[in-house]
């Protein structure tokens, strides 16, 4: 039998799927081998209708075969849309800033119903949701990941049983 | 309207038939005992030399010993279903220590039947029976029946209905002073009452005791009704021998294809008419026809296109001039349509020679199979075929209860083959693999990206 580890429900972004089907080096060999990972380990991927739109949107073959094949294994956690998050943005200068976050928001939902992780590739998301923890002390424990930024990290962390980091979490980055 | 997976592999008294449990140990890669659960669409899955064979090969051995047309001792092990011509060749290895025996289990569905066999080398080479041990399902304990079984050991463990028959013969006129022995027939023990003065008389228990309450009667005429077609089915003929065409077909399959259809044209049309359309529906050919040439051959004709078309009915050439596919997939179809409901139908690889697009139709002709209550075991390479069977699942066109899926691993440290089996829930889904095709397509994407990647191409 294989070793019984944890496992932790995971967002990922759409920006991670579509990168891992193109030749974008080294971004997209980074998102192969998180997509890989997570399909080996017993980790779950987390899609609510939001973020399952932006799949079918952006998914490139790779991630398409790797989301069937995640969800042939149960390994997709699917839960309903929740539409009841209200963010206090006003340390938000731009339009554009409100724009970008509210394009993310469905990836804080879904993370905040299940194990707190989202990985994305959109680190300008990443900087405007720490910049509105202190307004919003419930995105504290969220853990957002870069699987490029951290790429020298995040496999063994996924092998570990991704347990919490505060360092990755929106509450615990030094801006 | 389907009917439910409860009502289906099942005889018409309503109780379900046939194999249910197959468990073997200390045979080839199995060291280990493992066992696989037959529903009506078994599928063994797994990489080459895993055990996928191997588990099916202890029932093969029974099916060409009993059906030998002279006795070949307890296992006849060079036969037409499978080949070995030493028993070095079949039992496990642990480094360079070589097993002396393999066991073989079986559970029948009958009133819960239970059959082991332990199986010893012995000294003049190949196997003999060391002990076997039945279950009747009607008594709590399973009892162990061995070759040099005294009398009183026996008298000891069978059940009180078998005692009353040597009680019944030593008030007869010819007892008293019977006495029960163990004999084989064939890959069987049996009892059987002899008299030490009367040295020709032995009387089998067989012929007091009901056939179904002996559990090796149970499960003679399920291994003689396998149908085993092999990965190896033979080259396309110009024609082929006719032969008998029954219930049962003795040794491999293929060799039975041409005088099956050509019976169906003489006497079940719907059946040529299904698998014509089984043909059609993995694009093959639309047509099939047996011509009887004379009294020994018969030869193949084929639909040289793979749909009907207007004045398309003399369009046939030789089964030995189109491809592959079709000489190879036409006794799958066959094998499927002329099993009856209960029947094991054992195929080994049946998308060899297929193109993707008729894998895919491949799993639905398994599925009508299934339906049909049909008991097909299916090993298999295809990752496109059990995907399509998680999509009939879930498009709610075969139901979840008749598939078991296997998978078989080799454990890296001693190769000892370890096998993980799942059920479909009603989406389709299996659960967690230790690695499946995905997994090794995803790989080889992975590896063809990166590499492109390397080279700079964007």
């Amino acid at each position: 039998m294989r070793p019984v580890r944890t496992s932790r429900r995971i967002v990922v972004d759409a920006s991670v799927a579509r990168a891992a089907g193109e030749h974008n080096h080294p971004t997209s060999k980074a998102c192969r081998d998180f997509l890989i990972e997570v399909l080996g380990i017993c980790h779950k991927v987390v899609m609510s209708p939001p973020i399952r739109n932006e799949w079918k949107k952006h998914c490139s073959s790779f991630s398409h075969k790797w989301l069937t094949s995640m969800t042939a294994r149960k390994k997709v956690a699917n839960i309903a849309e929740e539409r009841d998050m209200s963010l206090d943005c006003s340390g938000l200068s731009s339009r554009r800033q409100h724009q970008v976050l509210d394009k993310d928001v469905p990836l804080l939902e879904a993370a905040l119903a299940t194990d707190k992780i989202v990985v994305s590739l959109d680190d300008e998301a990443r900087k405007l949701f720490v910049r509105v923890t202190r307004a919003n002390p419930g995105l504290n424990p969220v853990m957002w990941l870069n699987p490029l930024a951290q790429s020298d990290q995040v496999v063994e962390w996924l092998k570990q049983g991704a347990k919490t980091r505060s360092d990755w979490q929106l509450g615990g980055v030094k801006e | 309207m389907r009917r439910s997976s409860a009502t289906r592999g099942k005889r018409a008294d309503g109780r379900p038939t046939g194999i249910a449990v197959i468990a073997v140990e200390g045979f080839k890669s199995l060291k280990e005992r493992q066992s696989i659960d037959i529903r009506p669409l078994t599928l063994l899955a797994g990489a080459n030399s895993s055990g996928k064979s191997s588990i099916m090969q202890p029932l093969l051995l029974l099916k060409q010993t009993l059906e030998a047309p002279y006795d070949p001792g307890a296992l006849l092990l060079d036969g037409p279903n499978i080949r070995f011509t030493s028993t070095k060749q079949i039992l496990s290895r642990s480094g360079r220590q070589q097993g002396k025996g393999f066991g073989l289990w079986l559970l029948m569905h009958e009133s819960g039947h239970g059959l082991g066999f332990s199986f010893a080398t012995k000294p003049g080479g190949g196997f003999d029976i060391k002990h076997m041990l039945l279950g009747t399902g009607q008594y709590p304990e399973a009892f162990v029946l061995f070759p040099e079984m005294t009398h009183e050991q026996v008298i000891g463990i069978i059940p009180p209905e078998w005692k009353s028959v040597h009680s019944s013969l030593e008030e007869s006129p010819l007892g008293p002073g019977f006495n029960w022995t163990v004999v084989r027939d064939r890959c069987f023990l049996s009892l059987a009452l002899t008299h030490p003065e009367m040295k020709t008389l032995k009387i089998s228990l067989d012929q007091f005791i009901p056939p179904g309450m002996l559990p090796s009667r149970t499960l003679s005429p399920c291994i003689e009704g396998f149908i085993h077609l092999p990965g190896l089915r033979g080259n396309p003929e110009r024609t082929y021998k006719t032969s008998a065409v029954a219930k049962n077909f003795p040794g491999t399959f293929e060799n039975y294809v041409a005088s099956v259809i050509h019976d169906w044209q003489e006497n079940e049309p719907k059946k040529m008419d299904l698998l014509a359309k089984g043909l059609e529906k993995l694009e093959l050919t639309w047509k099939v026809q047996a011509k009887q040439l004379d009294d020994t051959r018969v030869e193949l004709l084929v639909g040289r296109l793979p749909h009907s078309r207007p004045g398309g009915a003399r369009d046939l050439v030789s089964i030995a001039d189109v491809g592959f596919g079709v000489s190879q997939t036409l006794p799958v179809l066959v094998a499927l349509l002329v099993a009856q409901p209960g029947q094991i139908v054992y195929l080994e690889q049946p998308e060899i020679h297929l193109h993707p697009k008729a894998q895919c139709g491949l799993a639905r002709v398994l599925a009508e199979a299934a339906e049909r209550g049909v008991v097909t075991v299916v090993e298999t390479h295809s990752a496109l075929l059990l995907r399509k069977i998680q999509t009939l699942v879930a498009q709610g066109e075969l139901d979840p209860g008749l598939v078991k899926l296997h998978w078989f691993t080799r454990r890296t440290q001693d190769g000892a083959t370890q096998v993980y089996s799942g059920d479909l829930d009603s989406a389709g889904r299996f659960g967690d693999w230790p690695e499946d095709f995905d997994e090794v397509a995803l790989e080889a994407d992975r590896q063809y990206l990166d590499a492109v990647e390397a080279r700079g191409i964007g």
